[in-house]
């Protein structure tokens, strides 16, 4: 997915949209949604053959059709408004903004996003996403798929701090948390609590506690909220970068490339002369 | 009550006090009673005699009861959920933060916050904050000229009816004097009262607080530059305009930065964002200076003992040369 022209105007415009999207977000209290779109059309990467994606697929009715993504028509017909007034950004940077805005309007950590992303037309087919009623095993085939860790795992699922499940969207029921407009470490004290609290805990979530690798995480993040708005923030631009070389890191790459061959040329040329002086 | 003293632990409860400030202001939409609070609090500032201002005193029953305070209670029952959370930060600081923030989340600009204020408990007297009602002191008596000939004057038209207005006239009639009385006061400027009127683009006025009624926008949660757009189009069905409001309009230096911020949004972010920050550090000294000590502390004095010691070796290297010639 090559990056496309992010120039000063589009720079602009992009800090515009933010401030239309904490507004959007703020009056309609619907953060969990929005992080939600920006998740599934991210977490549909795969990293061998490199389709799927940040790259605003997601709003296409194929796409949108897919169990996975039932109730999301809701968030982008939200993020249509932004889109009106703001033309120029891809549907890509602003599913991924509205995600990155909408952790912090909810007292979330500050997530570094950096535009550029490029539109794609084609939808990945059906099935990348979790399913909420499996276990340790899926959890990890879907995000090592994607090139995430057991650590982005934990921390990612910390995003069920916000929002509830819909029974006619996912089938489940309710939030995991007493304050699902607040994005804390709720989630995992939650989970490490075993009375009945009236929460909602997916066969997903639960395997987090059951599985050691993942309960390590889990502990560390209901007992250090800073250590979990770090690793969340890391892992949710990781998350919202599948897939994409900003321009800047791109022309980094390019430079470097450049700087190594003509270091090769240069020291192969004065190896040559070198060499024949020395037989001469 | 001292200065708190802001090292990297009271940084760090603002940095978590505005995270959840954000939460709570988001999820209860109360952005606009918010910002009134920290308004009223900074609002009550006298430059000459160094009282008043941001300092936490509006959490006293003695300030909170005050008319023009009606309906605050709210608010600082909000911030006290915050308080409780983070009770190092002063309440100063708190409900200046908040302001900050209702700005931030309704899509305003983002306004500098430099912690540090000092709570007093200390109210001023009721009578520092502008009175809504006397945007048109003199409006009764000339309210017909007002519609019929005084639109044309100020838009330039004088030489109509200027035997009627003479320049005095013509002040008394748009209301502005009460409005500088009460900016200047503060030791703010034209512009200041401008920019500042132009947070009315944030939540509407209750019958049963300031007795007005009504939004002054199509959306009262969005921060943005439509009050002036709004004031400029006259007459709305459904949204509010204020006597101190149209004294804006009036005013021949008040009305150019009202068509300034009604078709610049970005120079009304910025001019506000200016005014914004000026209000909220009223008669606070932002010690950033102190923040930042250790590092320029600690350079300064590495530049001092670098050049003491350049002294002491060039004299006596000078000694030296002195000695052997």
């Amino acid at each position: 997915m090559a990056p496309r022209l992010v120039d000063e105007n589009y720079l602009k415009e992009i800090e515009k949209a933010r401030r239309d999207l904490r507004a959007l977000i703020s009056s309609k209290n619907c953060a969990p949604i929005m992080l939600r779109l920006a998740w599934h059309d991210a977490g549909t990467y795969d990293s061998k053959s490199k389709t799927g994606g940040p790259d605003g697929s997601i709003r296409f009715d194929q796409e949108l059709n897919h169990k996975a993504n039932s109730g999301l028509k809701i968030a982008v017909e939200l993020c249509e408004q932004v889109k009106a007034r703001h033309p120029v950004i891809s549907y890509a940077d602003l599913y991924q903004l509205a995600g990155v805005v909408a952790v912090e309007v909810t007292g979330g950590p500050t997530i570094d996003f950096v535009p550029g992303r490029k539109d794609s037309m084609v939808s990945p087919e059906e099935g990348r996403l979790p399913d909420a009623n499996q276990g340790a095993r899926h959890l990890r085939d879907i995000f090592y798929r994607m090139g995430l860790s057991d650590k982005d795992i934990v921390a990612l699922s910390g995003g069920h701090t916000l929002g509830k499940a819909h029974p006619e969207r996912s089938g489940f029921e309710g939030a995991w948390t007493k304050e699902p407009l607040k994005f804390d470490n709720s989630y995992f004290k939650e989970l490490l609590n075993e009375s009945d609290s009236g929460l909602l805990k997916l066969p997903t979530d639960k395997a987090l506690v059951e599985d050691p690798k993942f309960r390590y995480y889990v502990e560390l993040y209901a007992k250090d909220e800073d250590a979990f708005f770090r690793d969340y923030a890391v892992s949710h631009k990781k998350l919202s970068e599948l897939g994409f070389i900003s321009p800047s890191r791109l022309a980094l790459k390019v430079a470097v490339g450049a700087i190594v061959a003509s270091a090769v040329a240069i020291l192969s040329y004065y190896y040559e002369v070198h060499r024949k002086f020395i037989l001469k | 009550m001292a200065f708190p003293v802001v090292d990297t632990e009271y940084l760090k409860e603002i940095d978590k006090a505005r995270r959840d400030l954000r939460a709570l202001i988001a999820s209860k939409n109360c952005a606009p009673i918010m910002l009134r609070l920290a308004w009223h609090d900074a609002g009550t500032y006298d430059v000459s005699t160094k009282t008043g201002g941001p300092n936490g005193s509006i959490r006293n029953e003695e300030e909170y009861s005050h008319g023009a305070n009606n309906g605050l209670k709210i608010a600082l029952e909000f911030c006290e959920q915050v308080k409780a959370k983070h009770p190092k930060i002063t309440y100063a600081d708190l409900y200046q933060l908040a302001g900050v923030v209702a700005v931030e989340v309704t899509g305003g600009p983002t306004i500098d916050f430099v912690p540090g204020r000092k709570d007093s408990n200390i109210c001023t007297k009721e009578g520092r904050l502008p009175d809504a009602k006397k945007g048109g002191k003199f409006f009764s008596k000339s309210a017909k000229c007002q519609e019929e000939g005084y639109g044309n004057m100020v838009s330039g038209g004088l030489h109509n009816s200027s035997k009627l207005f003479t320049r005095k006239h013509l002040l008394r009639l748009s209301g502005a004097p009460h409005l500088r009385d009460i900016f200047y006061r503060m030791g703010l400027t034209d512009k200041d009262i401008v920019a500042l009127s132009g947070a009315h683009t944030l939540g509407r006025a209750h019958p049963e607080r300031s007795g007005f009624d009504g939004p002054w926008t199509n959306e009262p949660l969005k921060f943005d530059n439509s009050y002036f757009v709004e004031l400029l189009k006259g007459e709305s069905e459904g949204l509010l305009k204020l006597p101190t409001d149209k004294a804006l309009l009036d005013d021949p230096a008040f009305r150019p930065y009202v068509e300034l911020y009604a078709k610049d949004e970005e120079a009304f972010f910025r001019d506000y964002a200016g005014s914004h920050k000026k209000l909220s550090e009223l008669g606070f000294t932002p010690r950033s200076k102190l923040i930042v000590k250790d590092s320029t502390v600690l350079a300064q004095s590495a530049v001092g003992v670098a050049v003491a010691a350049a002294v002491v070796i060039f004299s006596y290297l000078y000694e030296v040369r002195k000695r052997m010639k």
